[in-house]
């Protein structure tokens, strides 16, 4: 089967500045590098028990976009919709790239915005990915 | 605004069923703001029996300052930074009426 469309589901969290950058890189990657593949989920939606959002996560793969290690994307399609296809967890990447000062959670500063540029690309990876193997 | 007197809370971990973050909001005022009509802030601190004093809709601040008209989704323009700040500023008032009364339950 051909997948023309994919879930990205992003950390909605305020708590740190690593939900801002994935929100930020999911932002990018809809707008910008795969509008014709990607689509996004909100999750707080989707976790309140909104139908289309979940029955969407059933029928397409996605991928979780985590803002810290608690991972409430992934646990969130899990539970209601089934596995995710991939999962990116921001702070580990942030810690492999050796970013120290990405800015606030209500601003990113140069860094933060190099560093959600970063994550939207490892998103389009996985993206162009799972397209690749479900040709 | 009111940094020391405020918190926020993650509404991803509310939603998921975080017992911290559940306990917390039983036991703190909170107060909702919501992006879309949908309220999944206000609905998910109301299915948590939390401590909800008040609740903001980021659609009808909108409505209220019909002149600002914010397009960019990503990175705030312009308009989309004075309604934050109107909003900001009604979040901030409501904090000290409840301060102001105490704790409602």
């Amino acid at each position: 089967m051909r997948t023309h469309e994919i879930g990205v589901v992003s950390c909605s969290g305020e708590c740190y500045v690593e939900g801002t950058i994935s929100r930020i890189a999911t932002r990018f990657v809809l707008e910008k590098l795969r509008p014709n593949n990607a689509v996004t989920i909100c999750l707080p939606l989707f976790s309140i028990g909104e139908e289309g959002e979940r029955m969407f996560a059933k029928n397409f793969p996605t991928i979780a976009v985590e803002g810290c290690k608690k991972r409430c994307a992934g646990h969130a399609v899990e539970k209601f919709s089934g596995k995710t296809a991939r999962s990116l967890v921001v702070p580990d990447l942030l810690k492999k790239w050796n970013v120290k000062n990405p800015g606030s959670r209500r601003e990113l500063n140069e860094e933060g915005k190099k560093a959600a540029s970063k994550v939207a690309e490892e998103i389009v990876a996985a993206i162009d990915e799972i397209l690749c193997n479900s040709r | 605004m009111k940094k020391g007197k405020t918190d926020t809370i993650c509404l991803s971990l509310l939603v998921t069923g975080d017992e911290e973050v559940k306990l917390s909001v039983k036991s703190h005022r909170c107060i909702a703001v919501d992006g879309c009509p949908n309220e999944c802030a206000k609905k998910s601190l109301e299915l948590s029996n939390a401590k909800l004093v008040a609740n903001f809709r980021v659609v009808d601040v909108l409505r209220e300052n019909r002149k600002l008209k914010p397009k960019e989704v990503t990175f705030l323009d312009e308009d989309g930074r004075k309604l934050a700040r109107i909003l900001a500023e009604k979040i901030a008032l409501k904090v000290d009426e409840s301060n102001t009364k105490g704790a409602v339950s």
